[in-house]
């Protein structure tokens, strides 16, 4: 199967190969996408992209998470075939895509503000994406088709861009990416430009319709929820590295290292010393730790036991309020509704630590509370370097 | 003639940003159909605007059209001027009369654009 077939295939086919080999499992397919060591430099100076790998499992997301100007849009670009890396290749369900221009790869693209067609109405734009030479009444139909799919009124269809509010835009702008049956789905920051309820909604209505069509997808964001919560690999990107990749679980759990830790949540970091295996100590006493690896090699595991000193990184809701514990002394609170976060002093550190306690009323400053650790946190020796 | 014609056919390449291009390219069309699909419809009205602008000042022009036309070779402009410079005002009349009607074609054509896009 080439590529350019593939975006005149009829209806169906390449579909229903995804949602197949998600159901096989994805390990011994193919990758639905796939970068391997692609480096992109805008003159002289610092590389906007070094060395990224990166794999998608066909029909699965994956959410590509960093602060602006870590190179995000650029490998979305790449991906998309904007732009052409400087080493290194693409490929579209085992076939390179490298050298092959924009409009001959089977992907769909969603630009941050939708990129609607300002001349064009809602069926105009939909329309835009079917395969060329296609009848007319059979390109009403699958506008039809679409408008229903991202659960749109068919009486939209007549409208005007200008018309659409925000999130009305935003399935314009998918259904008409998801008309001819991409391979890859691209979403360039889709619900940033949308109020905090409405973006909610459609990034959940967006991951409904992706996961039904079983399109393969990469999301690029800045917004670390949105990462966590959308996507089912998350590959966190800094400086144009790939600083780690994981599911939302493992990025969230045991992040890599500190830097890491800190941009996909609030961290506390605790010096501490390593005790015996999987244990160290800390202000906030004995915690069970981890390595960011899930899995360990033997030499990995000495470590453990080493009397070292390290960081240990935990995030504020696990940190709880007990009867016994370490004494504390309350701030500030912040109260967010769904959670409350109290800054806290703790006799022996210097900086306060961050307290999130879920369904609770704010700690009135100057409250003597208890502190004690629920779970494992994530160790980091010393040796490596901490920011 | 440039500057008059500058105005309207930046903004009408403003409202064809590159980003309508490459969804168009996404979309499987190569860089001439997405460049005539998108970026043309697009810049059109600006273009007409930028030329309905040019051929106004063209049709009144008297400098200019005096130092360079061909010998025998008159324009609206030109017959106006040599009619009233004889102070002959009857017989200019007709050409000035034409010169208002030809001018107002463009003029009406852009007030009205203008006054769809307000609505």
């Amino acid at each position: 199967m080439t590529t350019p077939a593939l975006t005149t295939s009829p209806a169906g086919a390449p579909i229903d190969a995804a949602r197949q080999t998600a159901v096989l499992g994805a390990g011994a397919e193919r990758p639905g996408l796939q970068v391997v060591g692609a480096s992109v430099g805008f003159g002289r100076g610092t590389p906007v992209l070094q060395g990224v790998d990166l794999e998608v499992a066909p029909g699965s997301t994956t959410a590509i998470v960093g602060p602006s100007g870590s190179g995000k849009t650029s490998l979305l670009r790449v991906i998309a075939g904007f732009l052409r890396p400087a080493t290194g290749t693409v490929s579209l369900r085992g076939q390179e895509v490298t050298q092959v221009p924009a409009h001959r790869r089977s992907i769909g693209l969603v630009a941050q503000d939708g990129a609607l067609f300002p001349h064009l109405d809602v069926a105009g734009n939909i329309a835009f994406g079917l395969p060329k030479g296609i009848r007319r009444g059979e390109a009403r139909r699958r506008v039809e088709e679409l408008l229903d799919l991202v659960s749109l009124d068919r009486s939209h269809a007549r409208r005007r861009p200008d018309q659409l509010s925000g999130g009305q835009r935003q399935r314009v702008a998918l259904a008409r990416a998801l008309a001819r049956r991409p391979e890859v789905i691209l979403l360039d920051e889709p619900f940033s430009a949308l109020d905090a309820g409405l973006r909610e909604i459609t990034r959940q209505a967006v991951r409904e319709i992706l996961a039904s069509t079983g399109t393969t997808t990469v999301l690029v964001t800045h917004d670390q929820d949105e990462a966590l919560s959308f996507a089912d690999q998350v590959a966190v990107l800094r400086d144009g590295r790939l600083a780690q990749t994981g599911t939302p679980e493992e990025i969230y759990r045991r992040p890599r290292d500190a830097r890491t830790a800190r941009f996909l949540g609030e961290a506390v970091l605790l010096p501490a010393r390593l005790r015996s295996p999987g244990v160290a100590s800390t202000v906030l006493g004995d915690v069970s730790v981890v390595r960011s690896e899930p899995e360990e090699s033997a030499e990995d595991r000495s470590w453990r036991t080493a009397d070292a000193s390290a960081t240990v990184m935990l995030r504020p809701e696990q940190i709880v309020l007990a009867d016994e514990g370490v004494r504390a002394e309350v701030l500030t609170s912040q109260y967010f509704g769904h959670d409350t976060t109290a800054v806290v002093s703790v006799d022996g550190l210097e900086e306060p630590i961050r307290v999130r306690r879920l369904n609770a009323d704010p700690l009135p400053p100057g409250a003597v509370v208890r502190l004690a650790v629920a779970g494992p946190g994530v160790a980091y020796p010393e040796s490596e370097p901490q920011h | 003639m440039l500057p008059l014609s500058l105005g309207p056919v930046l903004s009408a390449a403003l409202s064809a940003p590159p980003e309508l291009e490459e969804a168009a390219r996404a979309l499987g069309r190569s860089p001439v159909q997405a460049y005539l699909r998108v970026t043309l419809p697009l810049m059109l009205p600006g273009i007409v605007s930028g030329a309905l602008l040019v051929l106004l000042t063209v049709i009144k022009e008297l400098p200019a059209t005096l130092m360079l036309r061909p010998t025998g070779f008159d324009t609206l402009a030109t017959r106006l001027w040599t009619y009233t410079g004889n102070e002959s005002y009857a017989a200019a009349a007709p050409f000035a009369a034409l010169l208002v009607l030809v001018a107002a074609v463009p003029a009406w054509m852009m007030i009205s654009r203008l006054l769809k896009e307000v609505r």
